[in-house]
């Protein structure tokens, strides 16, 4: 892929006070970016990119230009944002016809002066991930777990010493930026890149020109130092802190200090490792909610009991290692969580090891409390069914196991009724337990559980007696 | 074939000044230390590196790239083995960059002083697959068998592995060297006089009655995964089993193969080989009645019991005794009414199964075989038309 040169230039055009706009434009090269800031949003492909700088304005008219060529920056979004500077007042702000890409600020100013301005703009392809790295012991009781905050550049914009936040949230957008810049876009299908007038403009001032050439040749000697140039100010000699906030109903990450996020990098900076978390390890079989597998869980609680609670974990990807008993390590499973706040449960879903399997025999199963209807067919019977759940651990250590199990669902269905002169009752069947061993929850009324220690290399057998009862019966019970 | 594998490489900057400087040093690598594949986890492939590495005072660059092979990238971890923590003295990993259009990154070390680190370097790696196999030579009585299990690895990743330990889920680390496009068998365990039953096993269809052609009679070999028997420490995974037998001049025959079912310690699997010729059992459907019918006003019926009589003919021409297991697939309310045969014991598995075994006596040499008669009585009760 070919990579996008940095394309972002602004240009200030100052004018005499009483001068009308002229043709003839003396162009200066703005001065540095005094700061600027990155917010990245994860719900949305949406960025919202400030930068401040300090400029000088003449008494009267004054205009700003700013272009964005080969960013995709939403016009519709670019705001300038005069600071409250007593004395400047801003006017307008035009699109100029014949380009899609600049945008014209007409400031009043009543003497000269210098204040600071911020320019304030979405900007798309920029986005940020969590990816945590989970090292459990080897009895996996507790595990190590640090998270990773990464920001990928797509945006075709080198941002150099910005200030990194991200957001956790949900925003809402009601028209996507992709769609608002390709509707901009369209609205001049013909003509592309600078008008005449602004090409002009560059090429006497030379300015703008030199400074893209420059920076084309920056893109091709980008290395790793120049990747990390803002680090290289100083030597860091720790991890940046990222520093969280909750900001309305959002949560604000704020790395420390300033980036360098060159176009196409991504950067992943790790947040402080969390030691010896204890978590509880889990087996569990719920069909309804995992599929017919038995899953394989880290479980705990995002609270002090499990030394944690103190920030709120956004979503992401999860690599789950233990400690091998070998020494180094076993890699258990990749997956994916969803966003924990403090005090929200942390289950984390290793998927099947098939060290536990379950074998779910019926055993019988007798019909009674028939029904009939006045011409004489069935409209309703009970079938009394026992099973034999036999549960082996093949672990060599004991493991917790959680059973969910649906009677009226799980068990054997009842084959069609093919009778023609019989209407089998629809969607009738309901499940009553009478009787299991060890014995089960009630959970609601069509769900039971067990929860059950396994122990090392062993099977379980659980005896489990239901009636089901069809057609009036069920209506009936 | 080129032949691609990550590389690992250095670069130091000193810590001051900064402005300017570009990368001062490449150093490619001393040799790994320690490359260990872990095939623990069926489903993915880990392998490890560690290596020492030089470290100077400051920030020190180290890349890792892995052009030609297929590698997860946010599964690339460093782990630091001499220095880690959080102290003033530790080595520190201050942030990773992943470069556009490459597959590589870069690590952002610090070092308090110029040190040598032992790094781990850790990844997720495509294209290297496995599987099991089992082999048991059978002893002449086949009675009991030598045992092995094979593990098969399959190195299609790209990369080649150098002296690499390999770490399996059932057996001690090995240490190999395997080029990619390489297959390699490792024996994983062996037991030399694993028991092993053979047994006879007939599995007719409930509605198929061959009658005078004989029902088809599995040849089956049962081994136990416990400790007793020289196993039963681990789960058997499942597996391809060649089975072979000793045919008494120094050689031996195939037997046959079949697929061991994953079978956890303390458990049985079943390796079903070929048909038995040798023993002939022929199945008759001998009474079929409805009883206890109850009709509609229309004098249709809607539900009934159901009897069944089934007749079980058998013959054992071989010159020792057998014991033959028919596993009848019933379903519905049944219970076994009447059973004819003394020296036959019937073992209801489940509402779907059940087990009935037959002890048949040696055939004498030069003489007929002498036909067994079996007849079973099922009462299935409260059957709805239409049900099988």
């Amino acid at each position: 892929m070919r990579r996008i040169p940095h394309t972002l230039v602004t240009a200030m055009a100052l004018l005499a006070a009483a001068a009308p706009l002229s043709a003839k434009m003396d162009l200066t090269t703005l001065p540095m970016k005094d700061a600027s800031e990155l917010t990245i949003y994860n719900s949305q492909d949406l960025t919202l990119g400030r930068e401040t700088r300090a400029l000088s304005f003449r008494k009267g008219l004054n205009q700003i230009q700013f272009s964005w060529a080969n960013t995709q920056i939403d016009p519709t979004s670019l705001q300038l944002d005069l600071k409250g500077t007593p004395g400047l007042t801003l006017q307008d702000a035009v699109y100029p016809k014949g380009t899609d890409e600049v945008i014209l600020w007409s400031i009043v100013a009543e003497e000269a002066i210098s204040s600071p301005v911020e320019i304030s703009y979405f900007v798309r392809g920029l986005s940020w991930s969590s990816n945590y790295v989970l090292m459990a012991n080897k009895d996996e009781t507790a595990f190590d777990v640090q998270q990773f905050t990464r920001v990928t550049n797509n945006s075709g914009e080198d941002f150099e010493k910005a200030h990194v936040r991200v957001v956790v949230g949900d925003v809402n957008l009601i028209e996507q930026l992709d769609q608002i810049i390709a509707r901009w876009k369209s609205r001049f299908p013909a003509m592309q890149g600078l008008p005449v007038a602004f090409r002009d403009m560059m090429s006497e001032g030379g300015a703008l020109k030199d400074g893209r050439t420059e920076l084309r040749e920056q893109d091709k000697k980008m290395t790793t130092e120049s990747f990390f140039r803002s680090d290289q100010s100083a030597d860091l000699a720790a991890a940046k802190e990222i520093f969280k906030k909750a900001v309305s109903e959002y949560r604000l990450f704020s790395v420390e200090g300033e980036e360098d996020l060159k176009n196409g990098w991504s950067k992943a900076l790790p947040n402080p490792k969390l030691t010896e978390i204890p978590f509880d390890l889990s087996y569990e079989l719920d069909s309804r909610r995992y599929g017919p597998a038995i899953l394989k869980f880290y479980k705990l609680q995002n609270d002090e009991k499990h030394k944690l609670g103190k920030e709120v974990f956004p979503e992401g990807n999860h690599y789950v290692y233990r400690v091998d008993e070998r020494g180094g390590n076993a890699f258990e499973a990749v997956t994916w969580n969803k966003y924990v706040p403090e005090g929200e449960k942390i289950e984390l879903n290793l998927g099947s090891d098939g060290l536990v399997t379950l074998e779910d025999r019926e055993l019988s199963r007798q019909r009674s409390a028939f029904a009939f209807g006045t011409d004489g067919n069935r409209v309703g019977w009970d079938e009394t069914v026992e099973r034999r759940l036999d549960v082996k651990n093949s672990r060599s250590r004991a493991v917790p196991f959680k059973l969910t199990y649906y009677p009226a669902a799980d068990g054997h269905r009842v084959t069609a009724n093919d009778d023609s002169q019989f209407i089998p009752p629809q969607g009738n069947r309901v499940a009553d337990v009478i009787a299991s061993e060890p014995k089960h929850e009630q959970v609601d009324r069509e769900t039971i559980r067990w929860e059950l220690p396994l122990p090392a290399q062993s099977t379980t057998t659980i005896k489990l007696t239901y009636v089901l009862h069809y057609g009036t019966n069920a209506k009936a019970n | 074939m080129k032949k691609y594998f990550p590389i690992l490489l250095l670069a130091t900057m000193s810590a001051l000044p900064i402005a300017g400087h570009a990368r001062t040093k490449l150093v490619t690598l001393p040799d790994r230390a320690k490359l260990v594949t872990s095939l623990e986890n069926p489903r993915y492939t880990l392998l490890y590196e560690e290596r020492e590495i030089p470290l100077q005072k400051g920030t020190n660059f180290v890349d890792f790239a892995w052009n030609g092979v297929s590698i997860d990238p946010n599964s690339v971890m460093i782990e630091l083995l001499t220095n880690p923590g959080d102290g003033d003295t530790a080595t520190k990993i201050i942030a990773t960059g992943f470069p556009p259009n490459e597959q590589a990154l870069t690590w952002q070390l610090f070092a308090p002083e110029a040190r040598t680190e032992r790094i781990r370097v850790s990844y997720l790696l495509n294209g290297i697959t496995q599987d099991t196999s089992y082999e048991i030579r059978m002893n002449q009585k086949e009675t009991a068998g030598d045992f092995q299990q094979y593990f098969r690895m399959q190195n299609a990743s790209g990369e080649d592995l150098d002296n690499a330990i390999v770490r399996l889920p059932l057996m001690d680390d090995l240490t190999r060297s395997m080029d990619s496009g390489e297959v390699r068998r490792f024996l994983a365990s062996r037991v030399k006089e694993l028991p092993v039953r053979k047994v006879f096993i007939a599995r007719p269809g409930y509605e198929t009655f061959l009658g005078e052609d004989g029902e088809n009679i599995d040849l089956v070999y049962e081994i136990e995964n416990k400790v007793e028997a020289g196993l039963g420490k681990y789960k058997l995974p499942n597996g391809k089993a060649r089975l072979y037998g000793d045919d008494g001049m120094n050689s031996s025959i195939f037997l046959g193969e079949d697929m061991l079912k994953q079978t956890p310690p303390k458990e049985k699997a079943e390796l079903t080989l070929g048909k038995v010729k040798d023993v002939v059992l022929k199945r008759r459907l001998m009474k079929d009645e409805k009883t206890n019918v109850r009709t509609n006003i229309q004098k249709v019926p809607v539900m009934f019991d159901q009897v069944r009589q089934l007749r079980y003919e058998i013959e054992n021409f071989k010159e020792e005794p057998v014991t033959l297991k028919i596993t009848e697939t019933l379903n519905g309310d049944w219970e076994i009414k009447e059973i004819t045969e003394v020296g036959v014991s019937t073992e209801r598995k489940s509402i779907d199964e059940l087990v009935i075994s037959v002890e048949l006596p040696a055939n004498k040499k030069g003489e007929k075989a002498e036909k067994k008669v079996v007849d079973v009585s099922f009462l299935v009760k409260n059957r709805f038309p239409g049900e099988k």
